[in-house]
């Protein structure tokens, strides 16, 4: 009899597990909603009969008792331990649900709605995510202590080769056909994560792998920008386009950064931070001043290359002003012609693309000769000179690398907006990446990535909670320094194998005296 | 002190010449003067607050000499005049140096501290670390080999992967010496490597330090207060006080130099 009222509660915790999955039903042509109780019946009693035997077989081998056998069953394969029980149990809950929830959510109900497709692919999505929910909800409420069947499987996982690949082509086959399944609003906004996380990793570079405080980062971004409109503006034709404006703009950004990081090599700190600001504001300020005298750089070229330029080029540079700068194409593929759809479709392409392309030279550069060398500039300057290594190059290179980010993440923000203005590289925008980066884990590539998520998905979800939204983001901020200063995921050392060394130390040099 | 009559024929591989520095008002070296041969074991002692590092600091271009000159003569032959050089370009040129008061790579593992320092002897730069080409491939893994190698030989090998700030105080010794060791120097300058270490680490790292010059073909000059080793370990000894050389040679010279006695014990026992 225990064991048939054991049986019932662990049914009823399922239903309520699988409930956002099983029971609501969107209608994609109307919008409404409907109620599929029968399938929470159906799960219900699937469920009791399972736990049912289950109960039985593992009391019978002596395994466990009545009681454990419940809660094994409970919690599937994750082992429990007494005291831990409830908050595991509130832990799975939401593990489970919050998922769902939350991609039920996104941009309401409605856009969600707009397509048979968004719903299956959520719901399957919100498995993939519920079981990891549940997972990641066990193994933190479990913390360092044995047991935990699945956290250590996603450990072994991430930690050999042959899972991480696994993760990545599972990872690719759910964002590949993201954009076909999705609506464009969607879309749009997961493009912008990536430039996002784009930029966080760009920042990381300065701040987090060489140390070096900088919040006018935006700048840099602001030059990709107006790299791609201005010159769009000017140049632009059907060969000249998005992929010329590209490397340009990381070209110029990288050159913005060497430019600030002459006169700012001296200085550390608070002051580095302080001039940076500076920097930032001044580029904006400039922004909106609306024109910028090319007089002085163009008395430098000869005339016969001043008379060849565009007649709109040859006195004043016009930045648009606060009204900003429209018209911006996007990114062209082979001279095709796009619909709107396909095109926004290219943009999250070329983004993924380039992000990818991002995570892999940013992790590159952190195991390299020149990564190491920005972590001694981090770590301790005269220590890192006495190594041999040049400051100025090291600082350099830096700055130059993050800027060059932040161009390529600007032009591909231009091209995702088709119009741009000053108002979208204030200090704010600063500040955003700094908290992305500051919030993943400083120097830590998934947890800038995770980061960028976290900071610029969950405001675009949270649009309900619209005048919270930077009270909600200070007091997140706060308690991360409070009580998780590394970030959400800190940066690990770099893993390596040594093989065992038997030949002596005293290399060439031993025996010449 | 064997080394002592071959070498005094060859010109001094570092040459401090009348050195001065001065901090605002306070004149920390005054004419401050130091030879060491190639091979040679020198020590530097004198009481607190003597400039002992601040000398090494000068030597080091971390600081500007105020007056004066610091001269290095490479084994290749050229003679460097380091007072305009930057200390990376110092350690490039074949000098390495330890710190006092520990400066490792506190947040990054033993072997990434040592391969720090095979920056100035490696050089691949952005597009090497973006596009990894194969040259790049056999240089980073030459880098982590002599870096375990020297890790082996500081017998720090198992401790490969821990950060250095998990180090005990003796380990972080010997592994800056080990980091020191990987910029491949010809001069290496010590600065108290025996302080905070029980007398057998100190016994330890002395056998240490004679095996290095020998192993590595190097000249050596350390800070050291503890004289039982400073007598035992050095060829020749340099004493200052309030800025100045008081005294220099042998140990024994040294020993019984009566300004010396009294720079350590004081006027009375003069
Ligand atoms: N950067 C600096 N600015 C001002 N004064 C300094 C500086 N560095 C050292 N000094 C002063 O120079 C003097 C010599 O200091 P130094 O550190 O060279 O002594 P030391 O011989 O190494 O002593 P110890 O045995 O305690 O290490 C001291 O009076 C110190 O206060
Ligand atoms: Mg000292």
């Amino acid at each position: 009899m225990r064991g048939v009222v054991r049986s019932f509660l662990v049914s009823l915790w399922f239903m309520a597990l699988t409930f956002p999955i099983v029971v609501i039903k969107v209608s994609s042509l109307d919008g409404s909603i409907g109620w599929r109780w029968e399938n929470a019946v159906g799960i219900g009693i699937g469920v009791f009969v399972v736990s049912f035997i289950w109960r039985a077989l593992l009391v019978r081998r002596g395994a466990m008792t009545p009681r454990e056998a419940d809660l094994e069953w409970l919690f599937t394969w994750l082992e429990v331990e007494r005291n831990q029980r409830i908050a595991k149990a509130v832990g799975l809950f939401i593990g489970c649900n919050v998922p769902v929830l939350f991609l039920v959510s996104v941009g309401g109900w409605k856009g969600f709605l707009t397509s048979l497709h968004a719903l299956e692919v959520g719901t399957v999505a919100a498995l993939v995510l519920a079981h990891f929910g549940m997972i990641l909800g066990g193994g933190a409420l479990r913390g360092k202590q044995r047991g935990a069947v699945a956290v250590q499987w996603v450990r072994q996982t991430a930690a050999s080769p042959l899972g991480r690949k696994g993760a990545v082509v599972a990872l690719m086959a759910f964002v590949l056909p993201l954009p076909f399944f999705m609506d464009m609003y969607q879309v749009n906004i997961i493009s912008s994560a990536l430039i996002w996380i784009m930029l966080g990793l760009g920042l990381n570079i300065v701040v987090g792998q060489a140390g070096l405080l900088v919040l006018g980062y935006v700048a840099f971004y602001a030059v990709g920008a107006y790299t791609y409109a201005i010159g769009n503006l000017h140049f632009g034709n059907e060969y000249i386009g998005f992929w010329t404006f590209l490397p340009i703009g990381g070209l110029l950004a990288m050159l913005a950064g060497v430019l600030l990081s002459f006169p700012v090599l001296r200085l550390r700190g608070d002051y580095l931070a302080i001039v940076t600001l500076g920097f930032g504001e001044i580029v904006r300020v400039v922004l909106e001043g609306g024109s910028l005298s090319l007089n002085p750089i163009l008395s430098l070229l000869p005339t016969s290359v001043v008379q060849a330029l565009p007649a709109s080029f040859q006195n004043t540079l016009d930045l648009g002003g606060p009204a900003g700068i429209g018209g911006i194409p996007y990114p062209g593929f082979f001279g095709m012609k796009l619909s709107m759809d396909d095109s926004i479709r290219l943009v999250y392409f070329v983004a993924l693309g380039l992000t990818i392309i991002t995570i892999i030279a940013v992790s590159r550069l952190r195991d390299s000769r020149l990564g190491r060398s920005w972590a001694a500039l981090r770590e301790d300057e005269i220590a890192c000179e006495a190594m041999g290594i040049n400051k100025v190059t090291a600082k350099l290179s830096a700055f130059a690398l993050g800027a060059c980010w932040a161009g390529f993440g600007g032009v591909l923000f231009a091209a995702k907006t088709s119009f741009i203005n000053p108002s979208s590289f204030t200090f704010m925008e600063s500040a955003l990446i700094l908290s992305v980066v500051v919030l993943g884990g400083l120097d830590s590539i998934i947890g800038v990535a995770l980061g960028a998520c976290v900071l610029i998905l969950l405001p675009e979800y949270l649009r309900s909670l619209n005048e919270y939204r930077m009270l909600i983001f200070g007091a997140s901020m706060v308690l991360m320094m409070v009580f998780r200063p590394q970030g959400l995921l800190p940066a690990k050392a770099i893993k390596r194998t040594m093989p065992v060394v038997t030949e002596p130390p005293m290399n060439e040099k031993a025996g010449a005296a | 002190m064997m080394q002592a009559a071959s070498s005094t024929a060859a010109l001094p591989v570092l040459e401090v010449r009348d050195l001065s520095k001065r901090f605002g008002g306070l004149l920390a070296l005054s004419d401050v003067n130091l030879n060491i041969h190639q091979g040679e074991v020198v020590a530097l002692i004198g009481p607190n607050g003597a400039g002992k590092t601040t000398l090494f600091n000068c030597i080091t271009s971390i600081y500007t000499p105020s007056e004066g000159q610091v001269v290095l003569r490479r084994p290749q032959g050229e003679e460097c005049i380091l007072n305009t050089h930057k200390p990376h370009e110092v350690t490039r040129l074949g000098m390495a140096r330890t710190f006092q008061n520990i400066r490792l790579f506190q947040g990054m593992t033993v072997l990434e501290n040592v391969m720090i320092a095979r920056h100035c002897r490696t050089r691949a730069g952005v597009f090497g670390a973006l596009l990894r080409p194969a040259w790049v491939r056999r240089e980073e893994r030459a880098i982590e080999e002599k870096s375990y190698t020297l890790l082996q030989y500081m017998g720090l090998e198992s401790l490969y992967a821990e950060e250095a700030r998990n180090l005990s105080y003796g380990q972080q010794r010997r592994l800056e010496i080990a980091r020191a060791l990987a910029t491949e120097p010809f001069l290496l300058l010590l600065d108290e490597p025996a302080a905070g270490m029980n007398p057998q680490e100190t016994l330890e790292l002395k056998e240490m330090v004679l095996d290095i010059r020998k192993a590595f073909n190097l000249s050596v000059l350390l800070i050291e207060h503890d004289m039982s080793m400073v007598m035992s370990l050095s060829d020749r000894i340099y004493v200052m006080e309030y800025g100045c050389n008081i005294a220099s040679g042998t140990p024994d010279e040294v020993r019984h130099n009566k300004q010396v006695i009294k720079a350590y014990l004081g006027e009375d026992d003069a």
